[in-house]
């Protein structure tokens, strides 16, 4: 079972945060300090189930970052959730262009976060790929009021990336 | 757009409460010091006039501050990096000391989960 969790996030106390919730939910997570931390890990190590990706970060941006992961041939299909504290539609927009699965923002106890991690990957379950047709139609289904702070990539975006 | 109102807030003399996930107890100390440490690195770019260290500094606390449910801290963090990338000294020079008021007296509640 792969429950592997690359989470990318310079501040120190959100990390922190993350890493107890993630750990708690059965994750064993990864912590890349910076964006070029995160790029030696893509070149290094196997795939992860899921990557947690800040968009402000040293070094490599995290929008950088996204895109060196999806034209890597190992992690390319690999879910990335951005989260970010912006919620700033032409930033939305273009993370979700560039291959996000998803745009979380950084909210009170993380829960929303939380839902959509178990949504992509369920611990309980043997990894799947992300990008088999019943994984996209669980995310594109997500209820309404989950859509206020999660927004999920558009699908034409999703089959652009697939066939890349 | 409205924006939040922090050195009206941290005026106000009310209890400031914010209440946490109990199991997040052991973060919490190291979170309010950094918090505190990073308004002291926020004071001093502002004698330098480096809105660089104040716009990425209050980033980061914008962030921190959501994750762990302290709002207040994200609204005013907010409003500093924005003025910070506007370069606005005064907003900022008014609304550091509330934010470092407003981390003197936010008192934390512990709450297990049902």
């Amino acid at each position: 079972m792969n429950n592997k969790i690359l989470l990318v996030e310079d501040e120190e106390d959100t990390a922190s945060l993350l890493k107890n919730l993630l750990e708690r939910e059965g994750f064993s997570v990864i912590h890349a300090r910076d964006g070029r931390q995160a790029t030696t890990l893509v070149d290094t190590i196997r795939p992860p189930s899921l990557i947690l990706l800040d968009l402000v970060l040293p070094y490599v941006s995290g929008s950088e970052l996204l895109k060196l992961i999806r034209h890597h041939p190992d992690w390319q299909h690999v879910p990335v959730i951005v989260l970010s504290a912006d919620s700033h539609e032409p930033d939305i927009q273009r993370a979700l262009c560039d291959g996000a699965t998803a745009y979380v923002l950084k909210q009170k106890g993380s829960k929303v976060l939380l839902e959509e991690v178990r949504r992509i990957v369920p611990s309980s379950e043997p990894s799947t790929p992300t990008w088999s047709p019943a994984a996209k139609q669980e995310t594109a289904m997500a209820p309404r009021t989950q859509r206020t702070r999660v927004r999920h990539r558009p699908r034409s975006s999703r089959r652009k990336h697939r066939a890349a | 757009m409205e924006h939040p109102q922090p050195q009206q807030a941290a005026d106000d003399a009310g209890p400031e409460i914010v209440s946490v996930d109990a199991s997040f107890e052991p973060l919490i100390p190291k979170f309010m010091s950094n918090r505190k440490k990073e308004v002291g690195v926020m004071q001093e770019a502002l004698t330098a006039k480096d809105f660089e260290t104040i716009r990425k500094v209050a980033h980061g606390m914008k962030g921190a501050g959501g994750s762990y449910g302290f709002d207040r801290v994200t609204d005013m963090a907010t409003t500093i990096e924005q003025a910070a990338k506007a370069g606005d000294a005064s907003t900022i020079a008014r609304d550091l000391p509330a934010l470092g008021f407003y981390l003197n007296r936010v008192t934390v509640r512990y709450e297990e989960c049902p």
